[in-house]
């Protein structure tokens, strides 16, 4: 039995109280696209939200970045992180913020959001080893999204969610294989749409909807394959829960174009657990309420 | 004896480099650090000079010294890693994915990630902490 697609993204979006971001994360986003941008312009913005100004200056200040000097304006820390880090820690703690205090009901959602984090840094590590460095900063934040849709299915359609979930844990298979028997669709084509409202820029939106396509043919094809990589590195070393107990397999034509053997996963794994290690520091800053 | 793999701090710095020369100094100031097992490199006995006497808390990594602690430990990260790799064991490439996160988890003990992983484990058991 298939959903109505159409109808089940017009119900989502008409909910009234679903999360939300800031207005002017979407705002930061875009200028930050912009090429005749400057720190000074995101500066401005940044300071339009007081909570998001004080995350910022605590982060560039943090051990985790370790610069030897306080930094005491936010165009100086914008100047000094770079806009794909700013705009990596304007995402981040806005999304942690529109869900804080939210309670699951069928999915755990501590080791939900353990799982989304651990997936951001093993994408982050996937892209810089599959040869987009350039681009693991945007790998981060799809990674940390890349199940938004299964937690705002869960919170706010749990009459349809819950028997998917439960189908899922009986069955033994992945949620994304259930979601597709009942629904259709998965949670990657409403964690696209959940994007899209957030007005989130389109590169995060694509790796959202098609990070189970690795083998797309579309331009952004390593940054999907980098949070397809992610996400299993994550299950694998065993950080949270993605709300099943089956890890995905591997795309092999990935595997092949890779060379991914046991050098290979030996020195990715390495580096995932030593950034998971380093960012302890980070993640308890973006979480915590100061 | 020489320190043969490197310390570092859960934020990934190294604090003191491999090949670093142990001595009951360094031992003690380790030990004050929390450090409990290092993996070291024997000295290689020199003709008529007595072998420094290795502090109890400081051993080489070898099979036979082992802890059952460890073993445990050992035996735990298998079961909890192996898990959901029982469905995929078939697939060549995940079997290599699941050897070498078990090879890292294993091989650096009580440090970095593991304390995550226990973390995350003690999290789910723990009633939901108050909603501020």
């Amino acid at each position: 039995m298939a959903l109505d697609a159409a109808r089940l993204r017009a119900t989502i979006e008409s909910i009234t109280d679903l999360p939300t971001l800031p207005v002017v994360v979407a705002r930061i986003t875009t200028q930050i696209a912009n090429p005749s941008t400057n720190a000074a312009d995101i500066g401005k913005l940044i300071e339009q939200d007081q909570v998001l100004t004080g995350k910022v200056l605590r982060l560039v200040n943090s051990a985790y970045y370790g610069f030897p000097k306080q930094i005491k304006s936010i165009q100086h820390a914008v100047v000094i992180l770079g806009f794909s880090k700013v705009k990596t820690i304007i995402i981040t703690a806005s999304v942690f913020g529109a869900f804080k205090g939210k309670k699951g009901v069928d999915l755990d959602l501590r080791r939900f959001w353990q799982h989304s984090l651990g997936v951001a840094i093993c994408s982050k590590v996937a892209a810089e080893v599959l040869g987009v460095p350039h681009a693991a900063e945007d790998a981060f934040v799809g990674g940390l999204l890349h199940d938004i849709g299964k937690v705002v299915m869960d919170q706010y359609q749990p009459t349809i969610y819950s028997p998917i979930v439960d189908y899922a844990l009986n069955k033994g298979i992945l949620l994304k294989t259930a979601e597709e028997e009942v629904m259709g669709i998965n949670h990657a084509t409403i964690g696209e749409w959940i994007m899209e409202k957030w007005r989130l820029p389109p590169v995060i939106v694509h790796m959202v909807a098609e990070h189970h396509k690795p083998n797309s043919t579309s331009e952004r094809r390593e940054l999907i394959t980098a949070i397809h990589l992610g996400d299993i590195l994550s299950r694998a070393i065993g950080i949270g829960s993605g709300g099943d107990k089956r890890i995905p397999i591997i795309d092999a034509t990935v595997a092949s174009n890779h060379s991914m053997d046991g050098a290979f996963f030996d020195d990715i794994v390495r580096r995932c657990i030593t950034e998971m290690a380093k960012a302890e520091d980070f993640f308890s800053l973006i979480v915590s309420n100061e | 004896m020489k320190l043969a793999e490197p310390i570092t701090n859960s934020g990934g710095i190294t604090l003191m480099p491999a090949g670093i020369r142990l001595t009951p100094m360094f031992i003690a100031r380790i030990k004050k650090w929390g450090i409990e097992y290092l993996d070291v490199i024997p000295d290689k006995k020199k003709d008529n000079a007595a072998a420094t006497p290795a502090p109890t808390t400081v051993r080489p990594r070898t099979a036979e010294t082992i802890t059952a602690d460890q073993e445990d430990f050992a035996r735990a990260v298998v079961r909890e890693i192996s898990g959901p790799f029982v469905s995929v064991r078939d697939n060549e490439t995940m079997m290599l994915l699941r050897a070498s996160v078990l090879k890292r988890l294993i091989q650096h003990g009580r440090q970095g990630i593991v304390n995550v992983l226990r973390r995350s484990q003690a999290e789910s058991e723990e009633p939901p902490a108050e909603v501020r």
